[in-house]
C-alpha cells in the first residue's frame, strides 16, 4: 500500500510538472532553454547568444510576421 | 467489445448532439436555458472531430508519422522547433483566437439566436477547421511556405500577388473595424478608458523588466502584469466617482480615435520589447483567464436564452447592421465559422513547429472547434440579455434616436420591450452613464458576460467591476491585434515602396519606419475615423467590409487547398475544399453586389451616396453640414469602390483556378506537387523529439 501510495504522488508530481514545464513552454519562459539545448548539439560555446539577445532577437522575428489573428 | 463499446458511446454522443440541435433549433416563444447550446456544440465538434477530420486525415492527406517534419529537419531552436502537440495547440489558438468570434456572433445575434449558433457549427466543421487543417499540412510538406508563397508555386503567380494584396487589405480594413469597436466601447467612459489608458504604462514596465532586469522571464514578468491590470480594473472605478479625473478621461469619438492610432503609430515605430511584446503577454494570459472563466461561468449559471430563435430582422430591416439573413449572417460571423486569416498562421509559425504530421488534425481541425466554441459563448452572452436591452444598446441614434424615451419607444414597438428605467438601473449598475447606442458589439458582449459572472460570484455588488473586467479584457484583446498588425503592416509597406526606392525597404532607417508606419496608421486610420463620425454608427458599413476581406481570404486559401489536392490525385474527395469555395465564393459576391448596388441608402454605398448628394444638390442640408455631408458622400463611395476591387480580385482568382485545374484535369500539363522530398523520421514511434 505504501508503494503504491509513493507511486501515486511520484505520478502526481511529475503530472505537475509536466503541466509546469508546458505552461513555462507556451508563454515562452522556457525558450532560452530550449534554445541552448539545441545549440550545444551543432554549435560551438562561444557563439551562443546570451538570454538577452536570444529575447530580443526573437521578439524581432516573432513581431515581424503575423503572429495574431482576428 | 472495445469496438463495441466506442460505437456506443460515439453512437450516444451523435444522439445527445442530434437531441440539443433539434431543441434550439425548434424551441419557439419560449426561453430556452443555454446548457442546450453548450451540449449541441460540443457533441457535434466532438464528432465532427472522431468521424470528418479522421477521414480528411485518412482519405484525403494521408497524414504520416514516419515522414520528418520541418521542425525536425530543420531544427535551428529558433524558427525551426519541434514543440510539444499541446504546448503548439495553445500556440496556435492563441494565434487564431482574436475579438472576431466575440464580436461577429454578438452582432449577428439582431437575427436571433438560431442562424449563428448553426453557421457557427456547421461552418466551423465543414468549412473553417477544414481549410485550417489542410493549409497546416500543404505548409508542413513545404518547409513551412506562406500562403502567398504556396499560391505562386502551386496556382499562379497572380494568385501569390493577390494574396499579397488580398492579405494587405484585410489588414487595413480589420485594424480600422477592431479600432472602431475599441472606440464605441470607450467613449464617454471614464472608467474603461482610465483601465485602457493604464495598461500602457504597465506594458512599458513589463517591457524593461523583461529587458533589462530579468530578460526572458516571461511567466513572472506577466503574473505581475496581471495583477497590476486587476488593480486598475478596480481602481478605474475611484476615476470615475472623482468628478475631476473622470472629466480627464471622458473623450469623444474623434478624441479616442486619435489616440488610438498615436498608440499604432507607437506600437509599429518603438523597439518591440518596448510596448508590443510585453503587452502581448499581458493579452495572452487574460484571454486565457477570460475564456475559461466564460466557459465555467456558462456551466454554473446556466443562463435562460431570451433572444427568439428567429427575430423579425431576418429581412434585412435590422437596426445593428442593414442586410438579409443571407448573405449577411454569413458574412458577419467569420471567424468562429470560417476565417481566411487562420490560413496565415497555419502557414506561419505553427508548421515550423509541429512535431508529427499527425499532430496536425489535433491543431489544425481541433483549435479551430475551440475557438468555434468561443464564438458559440459569445452568442450565449449576447441572448441571454433581455433582446430590448441587446437593441438599445447595439442600436445607432440615426435609427432608433438619441434620447432615451424615443428609443425605448422605438424597440419596443419592434415587439422588444424595454424601459427608460431598466436602461439607467442597468447603467447605473455596470458603472456607465449611459449603455443607449453603445454600438460595435463589444459594450453588449460586456453587459452580458458581466450578468454571467456576477451570478457566478459577487452578485449584483460585483456587477460594474465584472463590466469593466469584460470591456478591459476586450479592448486589450483588440489593441494586441492592432499593434502586431499594424507592426506586420509597416514591414509590407517598407516592402513594396522598398520596390521603389530602396532606402524605404530597410527596416533599420529610422526615416523609412516612421514613413511606413505613418502609411499603415494612415490607411487603417482613415477607416476609423470614417466609422466615428458615421451617423449609423460605423459597423454597419465596416463590418461587412471586414466579413467580405476575410472571407476573400479564405476562398484563396481554400483554391490553393483544392489545386493542390487535384495535384495529389485526390479527385474522388475533392468536394471537401471545393463546396465551402463555392459557398464562400456564393455568399461574398452577393453579399458585395448587395453593398454596392442595393438600391436602399441603408444598404447600398451608391444608393447612399446619391441620396446625400441629391440632398445637398436640393439645398435640403444646412450650411454647417455641408463640408461634412461631402466627406460622408467621398467615404460611402471609396467603401464602393473598395469592395469592387475586393469583388474582382475574387473573380480574378476564380478565373486563374479554373485554368489550372482544367489544365491538370484534362492533362495537359504535368500535375506535380511541389513538395517536400520524403525524409524519415529520426525519432521511434511514440517518441518526442525532446
Amino acid at each position: 500500500m505504501k508503494k503504491c501510495g509513493g507511486n501515486l504522488s511520484g505520478q502526481l508530481w511529475s503530472a505537475v510538472a509536466r503541466v509546469w514545464l508546458g505552461i513555462r513552454e507556451w508563454c515562452g519562459d522556457a525558450a532560452y532553454e530550449r534554445y541552448l539545448k539545441s545549440q550545444k548539439r551543432t554549435t560551438c560555446t562561444a557563439l551562443l547568444l546570451t538570454r538577452e539577445q536570444f529575447y530580443v532577437e526573437q521578439l524581432q522575428k516573432r513581431y515581424s510576421r503575423l503572429s495574431r489573428c482576428c | 467489445m472495445k469496438r463495441i463499446g466506442a460505437i456506443a458511446i460515439w453512437t450516444a454522443i451523435a444522439i445527445g448532439g442530434a437531441l440539443a440541435l433539434g431543441k434550439i433549433a425548434l424551441c419557439r416563444g419560449e426561453s430556452i436555458n443555454a446548457t442546450w447550446f453548450v451540449i449541441a456544440a460540443a457533441c457535434c465538434y466532438l464528432v465532427a472531430y472522431r468521424l470528418y477530420s479522421a477521414f480528411i486525415s485518412a482519405k484525403l492527406l494521408a497524414l504520416d508519422d514516419t515522414r520528418a517534419t520541418p521542425a525536425e529537419r530543420l531544427d535551428d531552436g529558433r524558427d525551426f522547433v519541434p514543440t510539444n502537440k499541446w504546448v503548439l495547440f495553445g500556440h496556435h489558438f492563441a494565434a487564431i483566437a482574436g475579438p472576431g468570434p466575440l464580436v461577429g456572433p454578438t452582432l449577428a445575434a439582431q437575427f436571433g439566436y438560431l442562424p449563428g449558433t448553426l453557421w457557427l457549427i456547421a461552418g466551423s466543421a465543414f468549412a473553417g477547421c477544414v481549410q485550417d487543417f489542410i493549409i497546416l499540412f500543404c505548409s508542413i510538406r513545404r518547409d513551412g511556405k506562406t500562403l502567398g508563397e504556396m499560391a505562386r508555386d502551386e496556382v499562379s503567380k497572380r494568385g501569390g500577388f493577390i494574396a499579397q494584396i488580398a492579405v494587405l487589405a484585410i489588414m487595413i480594413i480589420l485594424l480600422g473595424v477592431v479600432a472602431l469597436v475599441i472606440v464605441n466601447a470607450l467613449k464617454s467612459s471614464p472608467w474603461a478608458t482610465f483601465t485602457l489608458a493604464m495598461t500602457i504604462p504597465i506594458a512599458l514596465l513589463l517591457g524593461v523588466y523583461l529587458r533589462y532586469w530579468r530578460p526572458g522571464r516571461v511567466l513572472e514578468a506577466s503574473l505581475i502584469g496581471v495583477a497590476l491590470v486587476l488593480f486598475v480594473v478596480v481602481a478605474g472605478q475611484w476615476v470615475a466617482d472623482s468628478p475631476a479625473w473622470a472629466r480627464v478621461f471622458t473623450l469623444s469619438g474623434v478624441a479616442l480615435a486619435f489616440a488610438i492610432m498615436a498608440y499604432g503609430f507607437a506600437a509599429s515605430a518603438l523597439p518591440v520589447w518596448l510596448l508590443l511584446a510585453p503587452r502581448d503577454y499581458l493579452s495572452a494570459f487574460i484571454k486565457a483567464g477570460a475564456i475559461f472563466s466564460l466557459a465555467a461561468g456558462i456551466l454554473i449559471v446556466r443562463p435562460d436564452v431570451h433572444m427568439p430563435a428567429l427575430t423579425k430582422f431576418v429581412d434585412g430591416t435590422g437596426p445593428v447592421f442593414a442586410g438579409k439573413i443571407f448573405p449577411f449572417c454569413f458574412i458577419t460571423i467569420a471567424c468562429g465559422a470560417i476565417s481566411g486569416f487562420h490560413s496565415l498562421i497555419s502557414s506561419g509559425t505553427t508548421p515550423k513547429m509541429i512535431q508529427r504530421e499527425g499532430h496536425a488534425r489535433f491543431i489544425g481541425y481541433g483549435a479551430m472547434l475551440l475557438e468555434s466554441f468561443v464564438g458559440v459563448m459569445a452568442m450565449v452572452a449576447a441572448c441571454a440579455m433581455q433582446p430590448g436591452v441587446y437593441f438599445a444598446i447595439n442600436s445607432p441614434p440615426a435609427i432608433v434616436g438619441a434620447a432615451g424615451d424615443a428609443a425605448t419607444a422605438t424597440i419596443s414597438s419592434w415587439g422588444y420591450a424595454v424601459d427608460s428605467a431598466t436602461m439607467a438601473n442597468l447603467a447605473h449598475a455596470v458603472g456607465e452613464q449611459t449603455l443607449f447606442n453603445r454600438t460595435g458589439g463589444a459594450p453588449s458582449l460586456a453587459v452580458g458576460m458581466a450578468q454571467i459572472f456576477s451570478h457566478t460570484i459577487g452578485g449584483e455588488r460585483l456587477l460594474s467591476i465584472w463590466y469593466h473586467f469584460a470591456i478591459m479584457f476586450e479592448a486589450l484583446f483588440i489593441l494586441t491585434v492592432l499593434d502586431a498588425g499594424t507592426r506586420v503592416g509597416r514591414f509590407m509597406v517598407q516592402e513594396l515602396a522598398g520596390r521603389m526606392w530602396k532606402p524605404l525597404g530597410r527596416t533599420g532607417w529610422i526615416p523609412g519606419v516612421l514613413i511606413s508606419s505613418a502609411l499603415i496608421v494612415g490607411a487603417w486610420g482613415y477607416f476609423l475615423y470614417q466609422g466615428v463620425i458615421d451617423p449609423l454608427g460605423g459597423i454597419n458599413s465596416l463590418w461587412p467590409l471586414f466579413g467580405i476581406a476575410n472571407q476573400l481570404l479564405a476562398a484563396v486559401a481554400l483554391v490553393v487547398a483544392t489545386t493542390i489536392l487535384m495535384k495529389m490525385g485526390k479527385l474522388r474527395w475533392i468536394w471537401v475544399t471545393l463546396l465551402p469555395t463555392v459557398w464562400l465564393v456564393t455568399i461574398t459576391m452577393t453579399a458585395s453586389w448587395q453593398k454596392i448596388f442595393d438600391p436602399s441608402p441603408r444598404m447600398g454605398f451608391l444608393a447612399a451616396a446619391k441620396m446625400m448628394a441629391e440632398q445637398l444638390a436640393a439645398g435640403k442640408i444646412p450650411a454647417a453640414k455641408i463640408a461634412e455631408t461631402q466627406h460622408l458622400i467621398f467615404n460611402q463611395r471609396l467603401d464602393a469602390v473598395v469592395t469592387i476591387v475586393l469583388a474582382g480580385m475574387i473573380l480574378v482568382l476564380l478565373a486563374e483556378a479554373l485554368f489550372q485545374w482544367t489544365t491538370i484535369l484534362s492533362k495537359r500539363k504535368a500535375a506535380v506537387p511541389q513538395e517536400s522530398p520524403y525524409v524519415a523520421t529520426r525519432w521511434a514511434a511514440g517518441e518526442e523529439g525532446d
